[in-house]
């Protein structure tokens, strides 16, 4: 049983605290209510882009790295179909400096002509290293436009297209930013050390100022039952013939999900 | 299975909306395609037409409770998995996630496998090598 204490900002901020006493460190955590799904289709890649870019410096602090190592912490993030999540780990001590971190690159990013280049070329490689020139690397981006028709589940993370991510101007850049890394639309969690009183003073101190940004709400177009099997056929420069199959699940909420998750352990 | 595919995997990704169910292997060299999806395809019947025994059933639904077990050791998963859920609507549901695997039963695998796998219901990717 993981116990937590919950409370909201004015701005939105969801905040949640579960304290741990039996460690000397602390976790920050932000996750962003955005993912892959909530992009353009005109314009995918945002959500993992982003990723990269709140490294490459925020408003008032123009390295994000240096400041957390030297107070020993560290930090990573991940990107996915259906959020975005930032965390770091810091001794419980020095947690406030998370926090002015964090709630500095929720305030804004620098948008620097500079980062967005950076960025923007660190992701175009990993989209060649890992998605076009590794052997299978494009099965997933073919199965999944083969799988779904109008769900946006049909591009990958990374981008339906590398010209998505090359074409990327600052303005969408902050268009994405202020549309979806508001307060009303992330969960902080702290775990570890702490006591929720002073999560509390922290969390009003650093986030309260930041203001709500208009409340998005989400309205993907569902994916219509298929109704006819589906394949494609794939010639590539691999070592093996690959053999790859897919059938629509229900999702988290469906009452077979559970089912579902084990069906795959007995067949794994 | 071992003599058609040198690797074989089944997955799905726990998205939040309607996801995929997954497997895919990589074929023994020499063996042809409709060998290995046939083959696959079997065993897939069976799951739909044989009810699991519920002893293998337990031992799956423990091997997901160690897994979750093992994850919620560390303050940073707590951290990751109390967001994810309350992103899903309660960070409860995080407590919660247990009962819902204990709960399973084998009847309910074999009517969950067969709402999935229809073959109406399938996309098939036949990946071959040039060389």
């Amino acid at each position: 049983m993981i116990q937590f204490e919950k409370f909201q900002l004015d701005n939105g901020l969801k905040v949640l605290v579960h304290q741990d006493t039996s460690t000397p460190m602390a976790v920050v955590n932000v996750l962003y209510n955005v993912g892959a799904k909530d992009e353009d289709p005109a314009k995918t890649g945002f959500a993992h882009l982003f990723e990269h870019l709140m490294f490459g410096g925020s408003v008032n602090i123009p390295v994000y790295d240096e400041p957390l190592q030297r107070a020993g912490g560290e930090n990573n993030a991940y990107t996915t179909n259906d959020l975005t999540n930032y965390y770091c780990q810091i001794p419980a001590e020095n947690i406030e400096t998370a926090f002015w971190l964090e709630s500095d690159r929720m305030l804004s990013l620098a948008f620097s002509k500079k980062s967005l280049e950076v960025q923007r070329k660190v992701v175009c490689e990993e989209f060649k290293e890992h998605y076009i020139n590794k052997p299978y690397g494009d099965a997933w981006h073919k199965m999944r436009s083969l799988a779904y028709t109008q769900h946006p589940y049909r591009w990958m993370t990374i981008g339906a297209s590398l010209a998505h991510v090359e074409d990327a101007t600052m303005e969408d850049v902050k268009d994405f930013f202020f549309q979806f890394y508001r307060p009303n639309n992330a969960i902080l969690v702290v775990t570890g050390n702490v006591e929720t009183e002073q999560v509390k003073q922290l969390a009003k101190k650093w986030f309260g100022p930041i203001e709500a940004g208009k409340a998005y709400v989400r309205n993907l177009p569902k994916e219509p039952l298929q109704e006819k099997t589906r394949s494609m056929d794939v010639r590539a420069d691999v070592p093996l013939d690959m053999l790859m199959m897919t059938w629509h699940m229900g999702g988290r909420f469906d009452e077979g999900y559970h089912a579902t998750d084990l069906i795959t352990e007995v067949l794994g | 299975m071992k003599q058609i595919f040198s690797s074989i995997d089944c997955y799905h990704f726990g998205t939040v909306d309607p996801g995929l169910l997954v497997i895919e292997g990589k074929l023994v060299k020499g063996i042809s395609m409709a060998v290995a999806e046939k083959a696959v395809l079997e065993e897939i019947e069976k799951i739909k037409n044989e009810i699991l025994d519920a002893k293998e059933v337990q031992k799956v639904i423990n091997k997901t409770e160690s897994v979750i077990c093992f994850e919620d050791m560390s303050i940073m998963n707590r951290a990751h998995s109390l967001a994810y859920y309350e992103l899903l609507g309660d960070a409860d549901l995080m407590n919660k996630e247990l009962g819902m695997y204990q709960r399973v039963t084998p009847t309910m695998i074999q009517h969950t496998a067969q709402q999935i796998f229809q073959e109406n219901n399938r996309n098939t990717l036949y990946y071959y090598s040039k060389s």
